[in-house]
């Protein structure tokens, strides 16, 4: 424990994401003991109200307590980031090892798609997608769009850092011992790839949130759920900021910058235990 | 020979300061370089030699830096210098040809253009027939075509670019030329080359060359004198002949005895042992651990450098 | 040859292009979806009743749009509409095209992105080389922290902060649209200022975030370059420092940066669409945001083939711009 606390002294930016992360957590879970999420439904409180004694957050136009959407939505919108995240670099990372190992037809097939498909902007190719379903989306099927596309980069980061590990030493030499091509990738390649899994993961995760937020706010979310980026569709929608409910628009950005900032520090921090060589330029 | 030294090097130290401890890259060099005179370098990898380069041009940056030491070019000494002094010393008055002729050129600049930056910079306003005019003749100089001051380092071989290096090198008749290993990673043929290419600039110049490297084969064919380095401390300073024929240090003599020969044949002899961590350094003579005639004395006394009858020696057995 | 390589690129242009397009095509008919009804019987039900002929009208209105000919003669008409950016009409703004919809928007998103895009990269690039000169002025470092912490967060993010300042606490600057209610468009100075007043905050959200971004990453290749063995030499040969800094450090350090941007345009231009939604400003954003609740899909797909097209475009100008920037990429094949 003393040696986890030490590292996280030398690791400033790792030790500011995790407790950015912790806060919301926090936030969630005392959140989800005091507040009733039915709260979060429309009509469950008198419209409009700035924040007060009854209603920390306020209220928004459809009669919502925003501390209960607040404490509701925030684990769905981190749901929908964390499955589109893990899919992404579970597929990324299979390609990737698949690709990269192998190399030939399959390196050129995966690399030639993956090359396309990250030059066309990721979030209109979802919004085609989304716009395509009948009905509007729920949350799980939201996080599998947002999948479809997650995969892309990873893999092809993953792949980059396969290829300069292939060329080491022991990959050679657990080939010419006679290891087979998926026992090599699971027991050499992977362990020495997992802080930069890791780091490729948070990454993943933050772009995730991003896309699915960007989705929400133009109005091809799960319509009727109160997550955070459907509040600030419906903060767009009505005009908030004109109008001068700026209690409505502040919860939602307060918490979303604090994930984003969350993740972007993790991410610094992951990378700093992933590639040593970062660790000595202070 | 009553000149005077066109460089003079005293008792030079330069420390890196690294998590695991303070390291003497250079501990205590003093070495003197008459005017046209060719003085070799030598020592294994990571014996300090281009530390010792650097430091001569200070250029030691952090996390390495100078403890002590006075360099004293035509008698003046360089540190004394401002800024603006070190710089147009640099190249005017001693050139460095830099190890790794791979990387030393900028990718996207022009061979004329990287000749022509140290004209300008140096205050040396040309007419544009003018320059490519002396451009010209420095490519030939170091035997290379005129057309490769169009090209860029990427289209020429190892060897056109440590020839070009040399170029750069001269272009502004330096009285001191510092050559970094210039061979080190060319084959044989094109080393002869570079090495007869060096001999002829540095004749035609009248120039001091200090030849760095870690061949003694080269090392003989072309140094007037010869500096043996060992963990970043002189250990032997003699004139060429005399190495070769009575090397006075046992590191010297291990190194002369590992040198095949045309005309003996058996197995060949290395030096036992591996050189010592500069953060773990032997006590006393730094080479007492891999010495065949070490005794108590060089475990525990580190021993000074003197004169030996025609040569120098760090030896207390010598 | 120089000839092949551009010929290549502009293959896979081509073929990003029809990609496209074919993407465009499939997916809204995978689902089973029928516009036009869909939106006929919005209409109706909006007027409040189902008239008898709804039936006829929705087969004459699939007729006038083509869309009761076998597939595959309609995926034929429809690369070739593409070829011509015939996008058809718009369905919910009948009788407007798709083309004039988009060719009203695209300037103002044009505008918006080129602008700070350009800024963003060339003042970023220029301010990460002196954070990693250590002859720079030492204030400049208090810069590094928050630059950080802004290109952490989405451009969207940031607009919405922005607003939210000048909205409420200093009440300066226009918060919403392209330019004020009621004012003449048209070269006049006072238009001009007009919009460029509405585009401050959304391009201030778009550059203050990517600023950051690019300038600590020129900042991290800048200290690999300074590090290399050509540094060395340059220093060795008693250059001026400015010489160095220029000619042979940040114009290698860049190469990567230019590439670095090739790749981001995608993400730039998704960033840019949201801030455009988040301010209202009249650029495809808002179009989209209009067309995706009117339900007005040949609107949704004309911008989205009209932007995969314009970023291929973007990217193929800048892989054929790069050998020139670097010798060593020559225009044969790597």
């Amino acid at each position: 424990m003393r040696a986890v606390l030490r590292y996280l002294r030398r690791n400033p930016s790792l030790a500011l994401g995790l407790a950015l992360l912790m806060a919301i957590t926090l936030f969630v879970v005392v959140g989800s003991l005091v507040v009733d999420p039915e709260d979060a439904r429309p009509l469950s409180a008198p419209t409009l109200q700035p924040p007060s004694q009854d209603y920390p957050f306020g209220t928004d136009r459809q009669g919502r307590d925003l501390l209960a959407v607040m404490v509701v939505g925030t684990p769905l919108t981190l749901r929908i980031g964390f499955i589109a995240g893990l899919i992404g670099v579970g597929l990324g990372a299979v390609l990737a090892f698949v690709a990269a190992y192998y190399r030939g037809i399959a390196d050129t097939v995966i690399r030639g798609i993956a090359d396309i498909g990250l030059t066309v902007p990721g979030l209109l190719v979802l919004i085609l997608i989304a716009v395509s379903i009948k009905g509007t989306l729920t949350v799980n099927q939201m996080a599998i769009v947002v999948a479809s596309l997650a995969w892309l980069y990873p893999t092809r980061t993953i792949r980059a850092q396969v290829l300069s590990l292939r060329e080491r030493g022991f990959v050679e030499m657990a080939r010419l011992s006679g290891m087979s091509g998926p026992s090599i990738i699971f027991v050499e390649l992977m362990p020495n790839l997992l802080p930069y899994l890791g780091a490729t993961l948070v990454n993943a995760v933050s772009a995730a949130i991003l896309a699915s937020i960007g989705l929400e706010v133009l109005g091809l979310g799960p319509i009727d759920t109160p997550t955070l980026g459907m509040t600030l569709y419906w903060v767009n929608f009505n005009a908030a900021m004109i109008n001068g409910w700026w209690w409505w628009w502040l919860a939602p950005t307060v918490i979303i910058l604090t994930v984003f900032l969350g993740l972007f520090f993790l991410t610094v921090g992951l990378d700093e235990i992933a590639n040593p060589r970062l660790r000595r330029s202070a | 020979m009553s000149a005077a030294p066109i460089l003079q090097i005293d008792g030079m130290c330069v420390a890196f300061d690294h998590p695991r401890g303070r390291i003497r890259a250079v501990d205590d060099i003093s070495l003197s370089l008459l005017p046209g005179e060719r003085l070799g370098l030598a020592g294994e990898s990571g014996s300090g030699k281009s530390t010792l380069a650097l430091s001569i041009l200070l250029m030691i940056k952090p996390p390495g830096h100078m403890e002590a030491g006075v360099v004293r070019f035509l008698g003046s000494s360089v540190g004394d210098l401002n800024k603006e002094g070190i710089r147009e010393l640099r190249l005017a008055g001693i050139a460095l040809v830099p190890q790794g002729s791979m990387n030393s050129l900028n990718p996207v600049a022009r061979i004329s253009r990287q000749i022509a930056d140290a004209f300008v910079d140096h205050g040396l306003r040309l007419a544009d027939d003018e320059r490519e005019r002396r451009i010209a003749d420095l490519l030939a100089q170091v035997g290379l075509p005129a057309n490769v001051a169009r090209m860029y380092p990427h289209e020429l071989s190892g060897g056109m670019k440590q020839r070009a290096c040399i170029a750069i090198a001269i272009c502004l008749r330096p009285k001191v030329i510092i050559a970094d290993e210039p061979t080190s990673a060319l084959d044989v043929v094109v080393q002869r080359q570079v090495m007869a290419t060096l001999a002829r600039v540095q004749r035609e110049l009248g120039a001091a060359v200090i030849l760095i490297g870690h061949d003694m084969g080269l090392m003989a064919q072309f140094v007037d004198r010869l500096a043996i380095m060992y963990a970043g401390r002189l250990v032997e300073v003699a004139p060429i002949a005399e190495i070769i024929s009575r090397p006075r240090h046992p590191y010297t003599r291990a190194l002369i005895a590992a040198l095949p020969s045309l005309h003996q044949r058996g197995a060949l002899s290395g030096i036992p042992g591996l050189a010592p961590s500069l953060h773990d350094l032997p006590s006393g003579c730094a080479f007492h651990p891999r010495c065949s005639l070490a005794v108590q004395r060089c475990r525990g006394e580190r021993p000074a450098l003197r004169e030996a009858d025609g040569a120098t020696v760090a030896c207390h057995l010598a | 040859m120089q000839l092949a390589y551009i010929a290549r690129r502009f293959g896979v242009f081509l073929l990003i292009v029809w990609l496209a397009a074919s993407l465009n095509f499939f997916l809204p008919r995978l689902s089973g979806q029928d516009p036009v009804r869909a939106k006929l019987l919005q209409q109706a039900s909006l007027g409040g009743y189902v008239a008898a002929g709804i039936e006829d009208m929705t087969r004459e209105y699939e007729h006038r749009f083509g869309l009761d000919k076998p597939l595959w003669r309609q995926y034929v008409t429809y690369l070739g509409d593409m070829a011509r950016l015939d996008f058809n009409y718009s369905i919910a703004n009948y009788p407007r095209t798709v083309r004039d919809m988009i060719a009203d928007a695209l300037p103002w998103t044009i505008g918006l992105l080129g602008t700070t895009t350009l800024l963003s990269f060339g003042i970023g690039s220029v301010l990460g080389a002196l954070l990693a000169w250590p002859r720079a002025p030492r204030w400049m470092m208090w810069l590094i922290p928050p630059l950080w912490a802004l290109h952490a967060i989405p451009f969207f993010l940031l607009g919405l902060i922005l607003t939210y300042l000048f909205a409420f606490q200093i009440p300066l600057l226009p918060i919403f649209g392209g330019y004020s209610a009621g004012a003449a468009p048209g070269f006049s100075w006072h238009f001009v200022g007009d919009v460029l007043s509405h585009a401050l905050l959304p391009a201030l959200s778009i550059v203050l975030v990517a600023t950051g971004g690019w300038a600590l990453g020129m900042r991290g290749m800048m200290v690999t370059t300074m590090g290399e063995d050509y540094v060395v030499f340059a220093e060795a040969k008693g250059l001026k420092p400015p010489t160095i800094f220029l000619r042979y450090c940040l114009r290698n350090a860049i190469l990567p940066q230019v590439t670095a941007l090739a790749l981001a345009l995608g993400q730039i231009l998704s960033g840019a669409v949201l801030v455009e939604v988040i301010f209202g400003y009249p650029g495809i954003g808002t179009l989209l945001l209009q067309a995706i609740r009117e339900n007005d899909h040949f609107v949704i797909q004309g911008i989205v083939f009209i932007v995969i097209v314009a970023l291929g475009l973007a990217t193929l100008i800048l892989d054929i711009v790069y050998p020139w920037l670097d010798p060593r990429i020559s225009y044969r094949r790597t």
